[in-house]
């Protein structure tokens, strides 16, 4: 390509950009004086006259001012407390996003806000996945033993949620080998169970998940899954390479008629020739 | 959680209360098990709060002033610097720690409030962390003369990141400190934490921990025996899942660097972390949370976790440790100095350890080994 | 009689990879037959990448070029560089290969990949699987070094790298690092871009970056390496656009309103252009929920480092339009008073600095270094990081990105 026409293009497209009616006359965020923009957008997200998708934007607008680190720091604490105080607000999707952004900060509030939701359905502020989704940003937070007990009950993304939640404790071992060996089980959750238990005991899951790659009788996602934990788990361990893996895993990858199988194959394969 | 508030409340409104507050501080309190980081954080926060009517003992100092180092929870931190206004008299190392306190907090302050316990928005005439941190330092007047070239420092260079709010405080602040009338300088950071004169001997359950089952980070097992007996050992706690970074990382980043200047000085001696988190810290997060920060392992330099439960780790060498349903709620720095006996010859606690001080103890320990 | 083509920066297998700046190379005869010496052509043979050649470090290199090699074997020097337009597709398909002029006879060839940064959307099937898989064995779980690029972007280390002038260099650095250790696992590697003022369909995908569920959770294809995908001792990755994925996030600045900040062509200043750091950088992480959305979390999604490949991308192309490459140029850069902004200093961690006002530690250790060029140092400075194609002399960075020319 001639870099001198390449130019010349490339600039004939500023330039017919720089006239078009497309280009924004405002000035880019944060580049105005925050100690103005600032202000004005926090009345605007905590002005309950004001209409939602002013408040959306204005939260917006302040989220991303936040990656100006040090430049936001002087109006943190007024934020989050502006967060604080729509966290239960009507509009749905303004509440659901300070509290995602205050259960990010693992704010205290928020977590009880969201645990009450999960205790008392009608109390909910957001729906039950996404409660539990917002409370695993704490794996300091104490809410294990109730997130098993929603596991127990729920059903759908809110079941996997759970699961995700459990795998950050070590207790939870069992359930997960229980269930990536449950043939009958819903495959996302084997699946995730995979990634739970190799997390939680990486030498209990390589046990497990050698049976699962070598049986023919077993779903081929669930197969290409253990397989592709298996080649990431030991590469990321320094693991010694296993002759009888590797054997396994050649008679799988040339045997299967799966692409998923085969790719998940030839990748374990090649990370035992590196 | 609420009980322990409404504790804490019944006790503000009693006379001599103090002491009591104190003991709520253990991390290894039974009131903290099965509590979340925030939980205990939360009472912590609001029991420290307390000592400004209660009055801070000496026995409650420490806690405070770990809270001014290393703290990262806005609302603990400025509990702390509220406990500050009830001490009698003003430990050396609190004025710099407040000044650190708020160049650590710069950049994440936040609205605190003590008159209630249960978190939510502020009534009103909300009041920040770092504020509390600036009004405790005005406030100490002569006695925080010393840290008044550092808070300049960090005034200029990081004025930006500070609310009007707070550059008025501190403000405020320096102005006090430049009235106050000088004072002789006092060290930044005085000895602290270091175990009594009289060394603590493992009594009839030095056998027990002797035979306690231990795995390094590249899954070998042994006993603590095995691992550390014939030789001085400087032992010290942590977890990979610590949220401080001004605890767990920073403490097995400065365990490298001991186990770095233990080779450079020709002492063979043991350089080990233990982890709190047995289940969690399998060998390969152990070694991988170790390499990151640049330990060398060896025979002599190990991550280690435990095969079976942690407590008798904890209770032998009273750990000051609380656990949540899942992992550490809340814990101190805890370093402990074996002779080759396993003998302890020096304890740090609470505090950052200094270096030159472990060594010493090290050199001291491995003496007792050579008489 | 054969003819020796050598590259330098080839690693320990004998690979060379190339970017869009001229390298020296050299060319010399070997077991010569005859005493006259012997004219060759050098050409691109390669069905992939294509490269071209130069007597003279330019940006006006021809696809083939004539030299006389002495009998005697001395090399005879001569440039290369990727032609712009035409990286590679896969490790080795650029084939320099040395014909005896005016004939047909091979005399030599050598393999080279053109290896630069492409566009996520129209990354080729192969490209993608080998940039995930790479990806998810740095990660490993979470047991893997990738450990230390979260560490190395979490709040008690903000002021390093946002909120000053030194946003981008400190970027420029933290992606080029994450991208050395890619290739250390995977050389045909480069990090993709994800062009977020353009509909990317392709990378919402089940095979590439995934698909959220309603709860906000990212799910993959079965076998894909990020199922295993851990930070901060948690399973999977938290995201969903706020936008429809077959479109562009709404409401952020285009590329062409980008490059328009800070100026126009010869007034051009970068003081300007910094304020991309808002609004489109900021607004690029808003547009989804999850990890992305703040700046503590960010880094455990590996979409951050392709949204951040398109931030350098901008300011790469800011600095080539606008003819900004040269730290000396007032204009190519703005003043600081904060440590670690300007020019001269050197960046955390890899300075390994941990005395206020850095973070109290450092994670990572050195920058990583290269086969392929010297640069930046193990402790790069912000200046180095200015001129990452050395249009000013002296060794590059060794990255580029598709659309940004090497021009002097």
């Amino acid at each position: 390509m001639d870099v001198a026409k390449y130019r010349e293009r490339y600039e004939a497209q500023l330039a017919k950009a720089a006239t078009s009616a497309e280009e924004s006359a405002a000035a880019p965020l944060g580049e105005q004086n925050l100690e103005e923009q600032v202000p004005d957008l926090l009345a605007t997200l905590q002005n309950r006259e004001e209409p939602v998708a002013s408040r959306t934007a204005a939260l917006e607008a302040l989220a991303a001012l936040d990656f100006l680190g040090p430049r936001f720091a002087p109006f943190r604490a007024r934020y989050k407390e502006a967060l604080r105080d729509v966290a239960t607000d009507q509009p749905q999707e303004l509440r659901a996003q300070a509290l995602e952004l205050l259960a990010i900060d693992k704010d205290p509030y928020a977590q009880e806000l969201l645990v009450q939701g999960l205790q008392e359905p009608t109390d909910a502020l957001v729906p039950e996945a996404q409660a539990i989704q917002l409370l695993g940003y704490d794996d300091h937070a104490e809410v294990v033993p109730l997130v098993r007990e929603v596991y127990e009950r729920a059903t759908g993304v809110a079941r996997e949620e759970a699961l995700r939640v459990l795998a950050t404790d070590p207790e939870s071992e069992q359930l997960f080998t229980r269930l990536l060996k449950d043939k009958s089980e819903k495959r996302s959750i084997r699946q995730l169970s995979a990634s739970g238990l190799q997390s939680l005991n990486p030498e209990a899951f390589d046990e497990t998940a050698r049976k699962i790659v070598a049986d023919d009788d077993d779903y081929n996602d669930i197969r290409a899954t253990a397989l592709a934990a298996l080649a990431h788990g030991r590469e990321a361990r320094e693991t010694p390479v296993d002759p009888k893996l590797v054997e396994t895993v050649q008679k799988v990858g040339e045997s299967t008629r799966s692409r998923s199988i085969r790719s998940a194959a030839r990748r374990f394969l090649q990370s035992t020739e590196q | 959680m609420h009980d322990l508030a409404a504790r804490v409340d019944e006790l503000r409104r009693q006379p001599d209360s103090a002491r009591e507050l104190v003991g709520m501080l253990f991390e290894q309190s039974p009131s903290y098990a099965g509590r979340g980081t925030n939980e205990a954080e939360r009472v912590r926060g609001y029991v420290l709060a307390s000592f400004e009517t209660a009055g801070l003992p000496p026995e409650g100092v420490p806690f405070v002033l770990e809270e001014l180092e290393l703290g990262n929870n806005p609302y603990t931190v400025a509990g702390a610097a509220r406990a500050l206004r009830g001490a009698p008299d003003v430990p050396a190392d609190a004025p710099a720690l407040l000044v650190r306190a708020i160049e650590r907090l710069r950049g994440a302050d936040d609205v605190v409030s003590f008159d209630r316990f249960t978190p939510g928005p502020a009534r009103a005439n909300p009041v920040t962390a770092l504020t509390e941190l600036a009004r405790t330092l005005a406030g100490l007047g002569p006695d925080a003369r010393p840290a008044l070239d550092e808070l300049r420092r960090l005034v200029e260079s990081e004025g930006g990141t500070f609310s009007p709010v707070v550059t008025a405080e501190l403000a405020t602040a320096m102005n006090a400190l430049e009235g106050a009338r000088a004072t002789p300088a006092a060290g930044c950071c005085s000895e602290h934490g270091i175990g009594g004169a009289t060394p603590v001997s493992l009594p009839g359950a030095a056998s027990e921990i002797a035979a306690l089952a231990l795995e390094d980070q590249d899954g070998s097992r042994l006993s603590f025996f095995e691992a550390f007996a014939g030789r001085p050992t400087a032992l010290t706690f942590f977890y990979t899942r610590c949220q401080n970074p001004e605890k767990c990382s920073l403490t097995v980043t400065r365990l490298a660097r001991l186990a770095r200047s233990c080779e450079a000085q020709g002492l063979d001696a043991n350089v080990a972390g233990i982890t709190y988190d047995a289940a969690f810290d399998r060998p390969a997060r152990l070694r991988g949370y170790g390499a990151d920060r640049a330990m060398a392992f060896s025979d002599r330099c190990r991550l280690l976790r435990t095969l079976g439960p942690f407590d008798p780790i904890q209770a032998t060498f009273d750990l000051g440790v609380g656990f949540g349903p899942v992992t550490v709620n809340r814990h101190r720095l805890d370093l402990v100095v074996l002779d080759p006996a396993l003998t302890v010859t020096a304890q740090f606690e609470r505090r950052l350890w200094r270096e030159t001080a472990v060594l010493d103890a090290l050199l001291a320990a491995a003496d007792v080994q050579a008489r | 009689m054969n003819v020796e083509i050598r590259i330098p920066g080839a690693d320990a297998l004998g690979r060379v990879f190339l970017t869009w700046t001229p390298i020296r190379a050299t060319a010399r005869l070997l077991n010569p037959v005859g005493t006259a010496p012997i004219r060759i052509t050098l050409r691109n043979a390669g069905s992939g990448g294509r490269v071209r050649f130069a007597t003279t470090r330019t940006d006006l290199g021809t696809p083939t070029l004539a030299l006389t090699l002495p009998i005697d074997g001395t090399p005879v020097r001569f440039f290369v560089a990727g032609e712009f337009g035409r990286p590679s597709v896969s490790l080795g398909d650029a084939i320099i290969q040395a014909r005896r002029t005016g004939t047909t006879t091979v005399l030599g060839r050598k393999r080279v990949t053109v290896r630069v940064r492409k566009n996520a959307q129209t990354l080729s099937p192969a490209e993608r699987d080998r940039f995930v898989a790479a990806f998810g064995t740095l990660n490993g779980g979470g047991a893997g070094r990738f450990r230390d690029f979260r560490d190395m972007h979490v709040l008690p280390a903000v002021a390093e790298a946002h909120g000053d002038v030194g946003f981008l260099p400190w970027h420029r650095a933290y992606l080029l690092d994450l991208e050395r250790e890619l290739q250390a696992i995977d050389p045909a590697v480069a990090l993709p871009y994800w062009r977020f003022d353009q509909a990317a369909p392709n990378v919402f995908t089940r095979e590439f970056m995934g698909v959220s569920n309603s709860a906000g959770t990212v799910e993959f294809a079965a076998g894909h390496p990020f199922n295993t995908w851990r930070t901060d001792g948690a399973l999977g990755i938290s995201r969903s656009p706020r936008f429809a994925t077959g479109s562009a996030p709404g409401g952020l600045r285009t590329e062409a309103q980008t490059l328009a900040l800070g100026g126009a062509a010869t007034n051009a200043t970068y003081g300007g252009f910094a304020n991309m750091e808002g609004d489109p950088h900021g607004l690029a992480h808003t547009s989804f929920t999850g990890f992305l959305r703040a700046l503590g979390t960010a880094a455990r999604d590996p979409l951050f480092f392709m949204l951040h490949a398109n931030v350098d991308r901008l300011w790469a192309k800011w600095q080539w339009v606008h003819k900004r490459t040269s730290p000396a140029e007032a204009r190519a850069f703005a003043p600081s008073s904060r440590v670690g902004h300007r020019i001269p200093d050197t960046m955390w961690p890899w300075n390994g600095v941990t005395s206020a006002p850095r973070p109290s530690t450092a994670p990572g250790g050195t920058f990583p270094a290269s086969r392929s060029t010297s640069q930046p140092g193990l402790k790069p400075q912000v200046g180095e990081m200015i001129d990452h194609q050395a249009v000013g002399g002296g060794p590059p960075l060794a990255f580029a990105y598709d659309d940004v020319p090497f021009e002097l």
